[in-house]
């Protein structure tokens, strides 16, 4: 007889939204399901539970049954990690396994040599709760049985004699087409049990084959093979606070934990660390960091992959230690890109170094001394504002490419403008709004002539608001200048070669 | 005033999300700044020329009316209106593209330019002109083959070369490509500013609009927004020192508005005419027409003096204003609809006329009710009559509307606009999207608006605190900013509900006409206001549900040989008043609210004229006006009877009796203005429209400062003129005609009558028009069954597409109340059943083919009964496939019974409220009665001793929470009795505000509360009633 196991994380979204908070299972809690407005309860904690929130409630009627629930919007990053590390568990049980379905997985346990698999299952469930993850095991003789039995264990439930335990099972458990649900509820068909007593040739000739297939089920008589998939290769932990912090600590904390999770299932994939992805979502609002304005992104490149979660921690301590955020941190991405330790080789701009991760490290406090915002490449913004640029992280791939591509076609419109940075305070008397002479470190003299003002403004929607005004002037001497009154003060912005 | 610059080119926000500026903020800008006329050149209409007109009127700014229509290419032209003839090829232009193209998108192409050049004026326009655009592109040929067009189609003196100078980095280089095209063209080079907002500070707005153009948020937004804020209306001084360098196009746009001297005033717009038989006038034909008409309506002596001094005095006034083909037309209106077995009914101040009476478009006596002729029609005032129709909504009112279509053309009538502005809601949703706020804080502002017409009193800064946005958030200055100038601004073109102008064939010479969302429909380009303002004629084509349904009770009384004609409906029923005094309302016409069913046991209507004033005083006006305590405690002695004041009691006396004291009225308050201050009928309706005119605080201010000065002069002391002026301002708020209240109190007692007399006619009409009315159909079934009515379930075999009537006791329900039923297939299911009937579930399912969803819902709420032992046989039956010829399901061979347990009571309640949303079994309270045992049903509440503290259970029908009540929110409750209500104070509302508008079944406990039988349950407690889920008919909320 084969055996079959189902793996199922209950409450998935809910697991995957407080798996990084333990203490949240014991406040009422509710995973929505869309937008504030329109959203419906998906799934909630026991003490959500108990004060009547139910499942495709409104957020208002939540409320109402329960005023101190807290309402939690579906994560769907953290359900991708869960998800990903479910497989990757479930891999690490059997080499045959199926993602059956969000939050459920299957295995082929033809392999195991056991045959007590109340202590088998145990044991696995041990395994998830390494993970953080709670975990319900079915085994059974086929699979489906076996995700029926997933529904019902505490935490585990081996399934020997399959029609009793199918008679109370819920149709609402199966699953089936909705609509085929709706035509049996219609009937008053609410139990596998009362779902088998009908007549098979008759539902089926009524219901067509999915109908036939669920009586199967309902039967325990459905064999099927596993839709065999791999576990996924990518190694990366999600977290979504409860509040935006405040401090540095609550997010090492969080990413020291997610590095240790991490290289544990780098070890056991026989792999080790050669780039990490740091993305710190951000509140919403205004910033001013590269990434955008809902979240901070950075890559560190170890210099020499590893699987220490010491040294990992290191280079982003490192970065951290110095890292500014405008905006309240909110979450936390952590993505790992493995390579088997043995390949890994140095990249173009990277040199055998004793101890190149020692080195890296260095960089990073270098970078914290002088600022990470005075690292990176020249990128003009999207703005009205003259000179606006921001830094980005090199992209050495994409320069290349577009030093190979040759300067891109732009249309002059003047004189060459040399730019001093920063600008020159500078005197500027102004006759009827028109400067009449100048004087700065730079240069000074009698404005002759003078085109503008040229104004701009923006930014007026925070306290970012600026606002400019530019002219250009040649002086007695034949020299042409572009010079600036920003907040009642003046500078000389740069010279125009003639 | 300084006469050496004219703006000839800004945009107001009737440019939608293009503008920032209201119309009459431009208009009063340019007042401050002594501009002496600007041109209003909204994009692709005339949307807010009359309001810059009446505003400029008042200011002495001159309107320049012009356009910037959106060319094929993309290319933006401004085009300039300089006599009626451009005047009228502009409206034709954009009527013309408006009604080709979709509402998002309507270019006009080049070529029509030639067509309709005539009278116009071309800039070569800004940015998005058709010259910049290709000078941009440096396609200087292209911008020269442009300039070659345009002159083709205006002529040499007709094209303007625009320059703007917004300070911006890169602009010289255009500017003198601009003036060298100009030079080498020989054409004049104008300068404008593209004016987009009247000040500087509401570049915010535009900005925002420009976020919501491109749905994006002003920190993605980057160079889409405005680059400063120079794009403001300028003084003369500023522009001529922008263009010191280039005078002559500061010039020229003196000499071109010199040229440009067309006025709405100029409209030429006629009132439409009316083909007479040969021989006779419109005149004379009208005369004819209502002297028929009297002799029907005033039988024997009725038809005396009086009446024909009237029709006289009205006839002479209506053809010395040229309005004779206007009654006409109205006339022939009702004619048709009449014809077409179309109920129709007039009412609104055309009510006050003999002339319509005897025409037949009102149905009440307006010399039997004295009602006060100037209120509709009066000699030198500005407005014109409008007239009201009712209709019975849907495709009969539809008939009617497409039929003045036919007649007047398709360019001869329009729906008027209705301007959908930026709301509370919406403009921080807008505000929110842009400064790129959480949706949820936005959601928390929007949720944290009063309900309903409950005033919002919460300030907006600490509505944005509650809503996430503290007081020191970097944007909250900005969004409250923003807020406060984006409210009431523009943001698309509805069409109003009911509101038609019409012209002979002429209408898109007067107003630019465009495609309604709802097809077959025209839509013109000004509100009501706006046409009314400008001379131009409208009538009201409303469509109202109780029309449909007395027409259907009269039918299906027919049928059944008991017709009763609305205007046989006996008067003074003793029945139908001790119905409306019990307040047993429900489905009735006005009458059926909570409010006015409490209302209506301390009224004690006896006679038609109570009902005439209970329509009136039941309404947020007269309530917060402080005025139904006063009548009704005068009603029933509690109080004396006064006139306002001792001074004027024996003046007022005649006007003020019938309402006992207590102006109620609007025809009351001009016959006051007319007795103490001797305004003439046209300076009293003025003086209404004055006050009751929200747009204009200063229109207000002087029309009672003119009623203060009249009755000065009358001699009235200052007691009394400032207690009348007081009274006549406050009344503006809520006045409401008396003879509009006549005509509702008309159509509540006819429904009255009806439903005691004709009870299952009107069950079932009123079924049949649903949605309408206040409450569902699962509401009024309730309400017939409890009256003694019997609704039999839908059947396949039995049921009709309406509900229909078996007996005087008895109602079929209708395939109509089947959710999901296309009206098509039910056609084919009645048609088939006349061929035949049924003889089984298969033959059933084979002749009629409806689609499995259809045949399910009608199982599952036991319209199969006949043809199968229970709901779940007809279920299992139903999805039997049918063989190749269906020749077996022909025979009436019943087929084994089904492996399936029949529903029991609450499945079937179930299967009903989501196959219909309604049950004739049993009222889910009787399921739920057990778990709440100590609950009082509401038929037995009128047992209870005041002040008795007990318990009511039932289901939600009914939430309100009234503008008039200060936070008192009312539930009504109905059970397997009939409905109990409650009355929540503002603080327990706040307590359990989510439970009382979140749960379908609620406990209220609190003390009894009976007042002259108005009962109700003062709540101190309320708790939700668990019940399996239902998918039930919504309740009446917050509306």
């Amino acid at each position: 007889m084969s055996w079959f196991a189902a793996i199922l994380l209950p409450q998935f979204s809910l697991q995957a939204a407080l798996r990084w908070h333990e203490e949240a299972w014991l406040q009422p809690i509710a995973i929505l399901e869309g937008d504030t407005e329109k959203g419906r309860v998906l799934e909630m904690t026991e003490p959500a539970e108990r004060s009547g929130v139910w499942r495709g409630m409104v957020p208002t009627q939540a409320l109402a049954r329960c005023p101190a629930l807290r309402l939690v919007q579906r994560s769907h990053a953290q359900e991708e990690v869960v998800s990903a590390l479910l497989l990757e568990t479930t891999g690490a049980l059997s080499p045959f396994i199926e993602a059956t379905a969000e939050g459920l997985c299957a295995a082929d346990l033809r392999q195991i040599k056991t045959r007590d698999w109340e202590q088998w299952a145990g044991a696995a469930v041990e395994r998830f709760a390494t993970r953080e993850l709670r975990a319900q095991i079915g085994v059974a003789s086929n699979p489906d049985l076996a995700a029926l039995a997933a529904r019902h264990a505490k935490p585990t439930l081996i399934v020997q004699h399959p029609e009793a335990f199918l008679a109370g099972v819920a149709l609402s458990e199966v699953d089936s087409s909705p609509d085929l649900i709706a035509v049996l509820h219609d009937w008053g068909i609410h139990h596998l049990g009362e779902l088998a007593r009908l007549p098979r040739s008759e539902l089926s000739e009524r219901l067509g084959p999915a109908a036939g297939a669920l009586w199967e089920q309902a039967a325990g008589r459905a064999q099927r093979e596993l839709r065999l998939v791999r576990p996924p290769e990518v190694f990366w932990e999600a977290c979504d606070f409860e509040h935006p912090i405040e401090t540095t600590e609550p997010l090492l904390f969080i990413l020291r934990r997610q590095l240790e999770q991490l290289t544990l299932r780098l070890d056991e994939a026989y792999r080790v660390a050669a780039q990490m992805t740091l993305t710190i979502l951000l509140e919403p609002g205004p910033s001013h960091v590269a990434a955008g304005p809902d979240r901070y992104e950075r890559i560190f490149t170890v210099p020499s992959p590893t699987g220490d979660a010491e040294v990992l921690f290191r280079i982003l301590h490192t970065h951290l230690e110095s890292l500014q955020l405008a905006q309240q941190p909110i979450g936390v991405r952590l993505r790992i890109e493995p390579v088997v330790a043995d390949r890994s080789q140095f990249q173009l701009f990277e040199s055998p170094l004793r101890d190149p991760n020692r080195f890296g490290e260095t960089l990073g406090r270098l970078a914290a001394l002088v600022g990470t915002e005075n690292v990176g490449v020249v990128q003009l913004e999207d703005t009205h504002q003259p000179d606006r640029f921001q830094l980005a992280t090199p992209d050495f791939q994409k320069l290349a490419e577009s030093q190979k591509a040759g300067p891109s076609e732009s249309r002059t419109l003047g004189l060459p403008l040399r730019r001093f940075r920063p600008p020159f305070p500078a005197h500027v008397r102004f006759q009827r709004h028109v400067p009449i002479w100048f004087s700065s470190p730079k240069a000074q003299g009698e404005v002759i002539d003078a085109a503008g003002p040229y104004r701009a403004s923006g930014q007026w929607w925070d306290h970012h608001a600026w606002s400019i005004e530019e002219w250009d002037i040649e002086l007695s001497g034949g020299a042409l200048y572009r010079i600036s009154r920003c907040r009642g003060s003046c500078f000389l912005e740069g010279c125009y070669d003639a | 005033m300084t006469r050496d610059y004219v703006e000839l080119h800004a945009r107001s926000a009737f440019s939608f999300l293009r503008g920032a500026s209201f119309p009459e903020q431009l208009a009063e800008r340019a007042a401050e700044l002594k501009l002496p006329a600007v041109a209003l050149c909204d994009r692709d209409g005339v949307y807010g020329a009359p309001r810059f007109y009446g505003k400029g009127q008042e200011s002495g700014t001159r309107l320049i009316l012009g356009a910037e229509l959106t060319l094929e290419d993309g290319a933006v032209l401004p085009v300039l209106v300089e006599s009626r003839t451009g005047y009228r090829n502009l409206c034709r232009l954009i009527t013309q593209a408006k009604l080709r193209g979709t509402k998002t998108d309507a270019p006009v192409h080049w070529h029509e330019l030639e067509q309709f050049a005539e009278g116009l004026v071309a800039l070569t326009g800004d940015e998005e002109g058709p010259i910049a655009r290709c000078l941009e592109q440096d396609d200087h040929s292209g911008a020269r083959e442009r300039i070659a067009r345009l002159r083709r189609a205006f002529g040499d003196k007709n094209v303007f070369v625009e320059v703007q100078r917004h300070l911006r980095r890169g602009e010289e280089l255009r500017i003198r490509q601009l003036a060298d095209l100009a030079s080498a063209e020989q054409l004049p080079l104008l300068a404008t500013n593209g004016v987009q907002y009247a000040m500087p500070e509401q570049r915010g707005v535009l900005d925002v609009f420009t976020c919501a153009r491109n749905h994006t948020h002003l920190d993605a937004a980057g160079r889409l927004l405005s680059a400063n804020s120079e794009r403001y209306l300028k003084s003369a001084a500023g522009m001529t020192e922008l263009f010191r360098d280039l005078p002559e196009a500061i010039a020229n746009t003196v000499a071109l508005a010199d040229r440009l001297q067309f006025t709405l005033a100029n409209l030429g717009y006629e009132f439409p005419t009316f083909p007479v038989p040969e021989g006779e006038t419109m005149a004379t034909f009208l005369r004819q027409r209502v002297l028929s008409g009297a002799r029907d309506r005033y039988r024997g002596s009725d038809f005396n003096s009086q009446v024909r001094a009237q029709i006289d005095k009205e006839l002479a006034l209506i053809e010395k204003l040229g309005f004779c083909g206007y009654f006409l037309c109205i006339w022939d209106l009702v004619q048709f609809a009449r014809e077409n077995d179309i109920m129709i009914q007039g009412r609104g101040s055309a009510a006050n006329s003999v002339v319509c009476f005897t025409l037949g478009i009102t149905a009440c006596d307006p010399i039997g009710y004295k009602l006060l002729f100037e209120r509709f029609l009066a000699e030198g005032r500005n407005a014109w009559p409008d007239i009201d129709l009712d209709l019975p909504s849907g495709d009969r009112r539809e008939r009617v509307i497409q039929e003045v279509y036919r007649r007047f053309g398709q360019h001869g009538a329009a729906m008027t606009a209705n301007v959908i502005s930026f709301r509370g809601r919406s403009a921080m949703r807008e505000i929110g999207k842009a400064l790129n706020f959480s949706l949820e804080s936005i959601g928390r502002f929007s949720a944290l608006f009063a309900n309903g017409d409950f005033p919002h009193t919460l300030d907006l800064k600490a509505q944005l605190i509650q809503a996430g946005i503290p007081k020191d958030h970097p944007r909250a200055e900005a969004a409250a900013t923003l807020y406060q100038m984006m409210k009431g601004l523009p943001r698309h073109l509805g069409q109003h509900s009911g509101g038609m102008i019409i012209c002979q064939n002429q209408l898109s010479s007067f107003i630019p006409l465009e495609n309604a969302s709802m097809p077959g429909r025209v839509v013109a380009q000004w509100d009501k206001d706006d046409c009314e303002d400008l001379g131009i004629i409208k009538v009201d084509l409303l469509g109202l549900g109780m029309m449909s349904v007395l027409q259907e009770t009269i039918a299906l009384s027919e049928q059944r040989g008991r017709k009763v004609e609305l205007y046989e409906v006996p008067a003074d029923d003793p029945e139908t008043y001790e119905m409306i005094r019990a307040a047993d309302t429900i489905g009735l016409f006005q009458i059926e609210s909570r409010a006015q069913m409490a209302t209506l046991p301390r009224l004690k209507p006896k006679e038609f004229y109570d009902l005439v004033v209970e329509v009136a005083i039941v309404r947020p006006g007269p309530i917060q006006g402080g005025l139904m305590h006063p009548y009704l405690k005068r009603r029933c002695g509690q109080e004396d009877i006064v006139y306002l004041h001792k001074d004027v009691e024996t003046v007022l006396e005649p006007t003020l009796k019938r309402t006992l004291g207590v102006p109620l009225f609007q025809e009351q308050m001009l016959k006051m203005s007319m007795d103490l201050a001797g305004f003439n009928g046209s300076e009293a309706e003025e003086l209404r429209r004055a006050l009751s005119f929200h747009r204009s605080h200063d229109r207000m201010n002087a029309a009672c400062a003119k009623l203060h000065v009249r009755m000065k002069e009358k001699g009235h002391s200052r007691e009394v003129t400032d207690l009348v002026v007081k009274s006549v301002q406050s009344f503006a708020v809520y006045g409401f005609p008396e003879s509009h209240a006549i005509s509702f109190a008309l159509l509540a007692y006819a429904s009255a009558w009806y439903k005691v007399h004709r009870a299952p006619e009107f069950y079932a009409s009123l079924l049949n028009n649903q949605p309408m009315g206040f409450y569902s159909s699962a509401t009024l079934i309730k309400d017939g069954q409890r009256r003694g009515l019997h609704f039999l379930p839908v059947s396949v075999c039995e049921s009709e597409w309406n509900c229909t009537v078996i007996d005087d006791t008895t109602v079929r329900l209708g395939l109509c109340v089947v959710n999901g039923l296309r009206k098509e297939h039910g056609a084919h299911l009645l048609l088939e059943r006349m061929r035949a009937p049924f003889t089984s579930v298969a033959d059933f399912n084979l002749r009629t083919k409806l689609n499995k969803p259809e045949q399910r819902t009608l199982a599952k709420i036991g319209a199969l009964h006949g043809l199968s032992a229970h709901r779940r046989d007809a279920l299992w039956q139903i999805e039997l496939p049918l063989d190749g010829e269906g020749l077996f399901a022909r025979q009436a061979v019943r087929p084994p019974p089904a492996p399936l347990a029949p529903m029991n009571a609450w499945e079937r309640l179930e299967a009903d409220q989501s196959g219909m949303n309604l049950s004739i079994g049993k009222h889910p309270m009787r399921l739920l009665r057990d778990q709440v045992p100590h609950a009082w049903r509401a038929a037995d509440l009128s047992q209870a001793a005041n002040g008795t503290y007990l318990q009511i259970a039932g289901q939600v029908i009914c939430r309100q929470r009234p503008g008039t009540a200060k936070g008192f929110v009312f539930i009504s409750l109905e059970d397997e009795t009939g409905v109990a209500n409650a009355i929540v104070v503002p603080q327990l509302f706040e307590r359990c505000r989510l439970l009382i508008t979140s749960e379908s079944f609620l406990v209220i406990e609190g003390s009894l509360q009976n007042h002259e039988n108005v009962i109700h349950v003062k709540a101190q407690r309320i708790l939700p009633l668990s019940a399996p889920e239902l998918t039930l008919a919504e309740s009446h909320d917050f509306r």
